[in-house]
């Protein structure tokens, strides 16, 4: 038994390094690629203001599955999650941080937004142009599960939100255009990532509905001869919150140095790398930013659908409406 | 007793009696159908993985599989390998020589348990370490309070990989040691020999071959653990990410190419794990036929191979892999 | 095999010891610990049941005055809001307060872990009644118990357990799961029959290196399989395109997409594909060509050699065989989650539907349909090794 404990406190020990502060940041999947600029950009800030050397880690992977592992014991000092529902249920389930949490940085601890955008192959052969054109016959629609995937609820809210807006209100009318939407779909991948891929690489679907900084992110990747992005005329503020892990940093120590790195994203600096990476920054000049990002209607999720946890009790639990609208008529 | 020589696996060069044997039509038809099944089945995969890994050149290629994120990945995949593989191979020979060389009541099930871990879908065992350390679990807040971590960290991962790989050993020595009997080790005994003398001396080497088939298969299996290690792992870059991990997130950062690049190494790690096998299989034959040889010098009737004799693994050791 | 009885031997006790220590600790501990963890979640009963609503005045009482202990942890869940409108709704006749009430208690705050299945139906019960109910109907009764029902109930017991084991998503899961592995080792006893056949009896060029080859689902790693499958058999790989058919636009549809079972049937015969063939292989070769041969000059055609003769005394093996590739196949995740499309009630296999559970919160269910695999793996390894003492005793006789 004392082998057993030895070698794992071994195994332990090969995992860690020794050294400076190192801070672990949870996230979801599309912002890999803005995190890896923004870490550099935050060590190099906090060497000059401090003389630390702070080393961040990064975990990625969906929304909901990255929340289960800070709630199941993953030590990320801070979250930076696609939706407040997943920082809510680390608040609520595990007790980790205080559940007024969102008040604790501006814009409802939200340094960056984003929105649901469409991308379609080159030429827009199936002329997508909005929210309606998804459902025509013959279009292959490539969302991502709204159970796992953050980015793919804030999309099924704004597919649903649309039909709201559209039919003055009517619930009916919306669930009937939701329940075409993902009729068509020949795929959900858990994660939103996961559906980009079967689009971009797999060749599957003729259109993605996905978050906008992750089109642009395809555009840079894949080049913007092969795909093109489509604005609908309307669509939903996504917020994708960030917070402090109080109890964890409590016991790491860093809590200074957390708190710092989430303010930092409202500074000038993580505001434009943000906007480099496609999410709508906070804050910066208009003229610059309506260039890059073509101002649309957006409505936010407390104007239509109140709050998360009323949104998941009624769309998201198992035997909720999503379930019900996948579940084939027989 | 020629039947012996057939099953040297130069069946098809005996001549045998007409009408024993297909008609040359049939025989191609059916090597045609199995080769094109294995082609589409077990080539095909194979050969993508390497063509897909060097589609966009070399630098690539290298790039993917130097980069220190990658490093970090396969340090801790042979680390996890390193520490899971011994702990399973000493409960190996440890069950082994109880159920082996004793009999008791209960015996049916415990093989039963020990085989158990085959059967459990992976995602089920992670599952299963969420609950006993997560930090909603039963002793998760206890670690925590002591400053361990286990699960989203190195020791959870290696308890999923163990729990995985648990009966690989154990399922190919226990037929190795039973077919061998106690005869041998009743004889060392009676000249004096103490119980580990006999051990090392007699048992060990007659099992051997079972011995190293469980530790390969075991190997092979612990490096290449995904669905376990995913659900107890924080998949974090360069720290809890295995090298499996890293080809998913490879292929969820856009990086297709470096995704193959690092599944190649897993795919080649597979290639050397059966030239092994098939080197420890050719060599255990050889002293197999050179035993005959020897015995039939001696004696004119040979008695044919137990069932553990020809391809023992490859009987019971093989089967339920995960 | 010797027959020994063996006391003499040394070291029962300590390797028998550390066996059974080693088995608890990694083995049955943790699985004990799940179903532990289901049981209690089930036994987690429910503060009020739906009988409390019978006597409708005394539960009323018993909320807005909490005598017992479980009445007043879920009073002091409410928000302070909340309890004053509830409060006020004590007393009749105060259709306003409690529409304040029902509100709160259905857009407000979470009272308690998310909402289990039969939750669901009953606050989307409430919400409707709240939209579409005529005003004076905000009194009724039904309502009032629907939405408390739906909101003072704990999450988990034995009935929400069931629910979510036999709820139709998970139906379908375990349709695919068991279907989609029945047919791949289907498709391996077949198949794997024939290449056995193949390796054993014929000699060809290759033979060695295909009879390796064999084994190399087990010992390529499961995320690799199904990287490598999902991108042959895309619309664009090399098999993909010969399978692919034009979609309405003229544009290729890959057939993992026209077929969503497809994917998973075509990774789960490539990880159960060894099972069968090392398990006949050794049989094959035992296999008494005298017995052949007699049937032969006895005048029996080939076909009918195979069929009468050689076929049956196979057949043990290829059952066994059949059974380990069908419990590999059951509870295999990473090759299918990568080829599959993972479509809710169409291609989604029950360990993925764990997964996702547990990826919204769900862990009761998760664990629950965890337990419902594990019992049946259990049930299936008994199953197997049932059929291999036939078949050992098939082959001696």
């Amino acid at each position: 038994m004392r082998i057993i404990w030895s070698l794992l406190l071994l195994g332990m020990a090969v995992g860690v390094d020794a050294g400076d502060i190192k801070l672990l940041n949870v996230s979801y999947d599309p912002t890999r690629e803005l995190y890896q600029d923004y870490n550099a950009a935050f060590a190099k800030y906090w060497k000059a203001k401090t003389g630390d050397t702070v080393k961040i880690e990064q975990s990625h992977g969906g929304s909901g599955k990255q929340t289960r592992a800070v709630v199941e014991g993953l030590d990320a000092d801070v979250v930076t999650l696609a939706l407040a529902y997943d920082i809510d249920a680390i608040a609520r389930q595990a007790g980790l941080l205080p559940v007024r949490w969102q008040e604790r940085l501006p814009y409802n601890s939200a340094p960056y937004t984003s929105t649901i955008v469409f991308l379609v192959r080159h030429g827009n052969p199936k002329r997508i142009k909005d929210w309606e054109d998804l459902v025509k016959p013959g279009v292959a629609v490539v969302p991502a599960n709204p159970k796992t995937s953050g980015g793919a609820r804030w999309a099924y809210l704004a597919a649903w939100g649309s039909a709201l807006k559209r039919s003055g209100g009517d619930e009916t009318a919306a669930r009937e255009f939701v329940r075409k939407l993902y009729n068509q779909a020949p795929i959900l991948d858990t994660g939103a990532r996961g559906a980009t891929i079967s689009f971009v690489q797999r060749g599957i679907g003729d259109v993605l509905i996905v978050w906008e900084n992750e089109a642009h992110l395809v555009l840079r990747e894949f080049g913007a001869e092969k795909f093109e992005l489509v604005l609908p005329s309307i669509s939903i503020l996504a917020e994708p919150p960030v917070a402090v892990v109080d109890q964890n940093v409590r016991r790491h120590g860093t809590a200074a140095v957390a708190k710092a790195y989430l303010e930092y994203l409202y500074s000038a600096e993580g505001q434009a790398i943000a906007a480099k990476n496609f999410y709508r920054p906070r804050q910066g000049s208009a003229a610059r930013l309506a260039a890059q990002f073509p101002p649309l209607e957006r409505f936010t999720l407390a104007e239509l659908f109140g709050d998360w946890q009323r949104v998941h009790r009624i769309h998201f639990v198992e035997g909720g409406v999503f379930d019900q609208l996948q579940q084939p008529s027989r | 007793m020629a039947g012996i020589v057939k099953r040297q696996r130069i069946a098809g060069c005996v001549k045998s009696q007409r009408g024993a044997e297909e008609s040359a039509v049939a025989k191609w038809l059916l090597i045609g159908g199995a080769i094109a099944f294995c082609l589409v089945f077990l080539l095909l995969p194979l050969a993508n993985v390497f063509v897909q890994a060097g589609a966009k050149g070399s630098a690539g290629y290298w790039r993917a599989i130097s980069h220190p994120d990658a490093w970090a990945a396969m340090k801790l995949t042979l680390w996890i390998a390193a520490i899971s593989v011994p702990l399973n191979l000493l409960f190996g020979l440890a069950a082994a020589w109880a159920i082996a060389k004793f009999e008791f009541r209960g015996k049916a099930l415990l093989i039963t348990l020990i085989d158990l871990p085959f059967s459990v879908s992976p995602v089920v065992a992670g599952l299963m370490f969420v609950v006993l350390f997560g930090l909603q679990g039963y002793f998760g807040a206890w670690l925590r309070d002591h400053g361990l971590q286990v699960i989203f960290a190195v020791p959870g991962m290696v308890l999923a990989t163990v729990f995985v790989t648990f009966p690989f050993v154990a399922r190919e020595l226990i037929p190795a040691m039973q077919a061998t009997g106690s005869d041998q080790e009743h004889a060392a005994l009676a000249l004096g020999a103490s119980g580990w003398q006999t051990f090392w001396h007699v048992t060990l080497p007659s099992a051997r071959w079972g011995l190293l088939y469980g530790v390969i298969l075991c190997n092979a299996r612990a490096m290449g653990e995904f669905g376990a290690v995913r659900v107890v792992s924080g998949n974090i870059a360069g720290k809890t990410q295995t090298m499996p991990l890293r080809v998913e997130s490879l292929n969820e950062e856009f990086h297709g190419q470096a995704a193959f690049a690092v599944a190649s190494l897993l795919a080649l790690l597979a290639l050397v794990t059966l030239a092994f096998k098939t080197f420890l299989e050719w060599r255990q034959r050889r002293e197999f036929v050179l035993a005959q040889q020897a015995a039939a010098g001696e004696l004119s009737v040979v008695s044919p191979p137990s069932s553990a004799g020809g391809r023992p693994a490859a009987t019971k050791g093989t089967r339920k892999h995960a | 095999m010797a027959a020994n009885k063996s006391s003499v031997l040394p070291g029962f006790r300590l390797t028998m010891g550390y066996t059974m220590l080693y088995l608890s600790l990694i083995v049955l501990i943790p699985i004990g610990a799940l179903f532990l963890r289901v049981f209690q979640a089930g036994m987690a009963t429910a503060a009020f049941t739906p009988d409390d609503f019978d006597d409708f005045p005394a539960l009323w009482e018993r909320l807005v005055q909490p005598h017992d202990a479980a009445s007043a942890m879920v009073w002091a869940q409410f928000p302070p809001d909340t309890r004053a409108a509830l409060a006020a709704v004590a007393e009749p006749q105060r259709p306003q307060a409690l529409t304040g009430a029902l509100n709160q208690l259905i857009a407000g705050e979470a009272l308690f872990a998310p909402a289990s299945a039969s939750n669901v139906v009953l606050s989307a019960k409430a919400d409707w009644y709240l939209r579409h109910a005529p005003r004076s109907e905000w009194c009724n009764r039904t309502l009032l118990e629907d939405a408390f029902y739906a909101h003072i109930k704990k999450k988990t017991n034995w009935v929400d357990l069931w629910l979510s084991i036999k709820s139709p998503r998970a139906l379908a899961a375990y349709r695919l799961t068991f279907g989609a592995s029945l047919l791949a080792a289907l498709v391996n006893a077949v198949f794997g029959t024939l290449v056995a056949w193949v390796l054993v009896r014929y000699e060809f060029y290759g033979r060695r290196f295909l009879d390796a080859l064999v084994d190399f689902p087990f010992a390529l790693p499961t995320a690799v399989a199904g990287l490598t499958l999902a991108s042959l058999f895309a619309a664009n790989g090399w098999l993909g395109r010969f399978l692919a058919r034009p979609a309405t636009d003229g544009r290729m549809e890959a057939i993992t997409q026209y077929l969503p079972w497809f994917g998973v049937v075509i990774a789960l015969v490539f990880v159960g594909l060894p099972f069968v063939v090392r398990t006949l292989q050794p049989v094959l070769e035992n296999f008494e060509r005298e017995v052949e041969e007699a049937s032969a000059m006895l005048g029996a055609g080939r076909l009918h050699t195979f069929r009468r003769v050689i076929f049956p005394s196979l057949l043990p093996s290829i059952l066994t065989g059949f059974a380990l590739a069908f419990a590999r196949a059951i509870g295999e995740f990473g090759s299918v989650i990568f080829v599959s499309s993972n479509l809710p009630y169409r291609s989604e296999i029950a360990p993925y539907l764990i997964v996702v559970r547990l990826e919204s919160y769900d862990y009761a269910g998760a664990m629950a349909l965890a337990v419902v695999l594990l019992i049946f793996s259990f049930g299936l390894l008994v199953g197997i090794n049932v059929i291999e003492q036939w078949a050992g005793r098939f082959v001696k006789e």
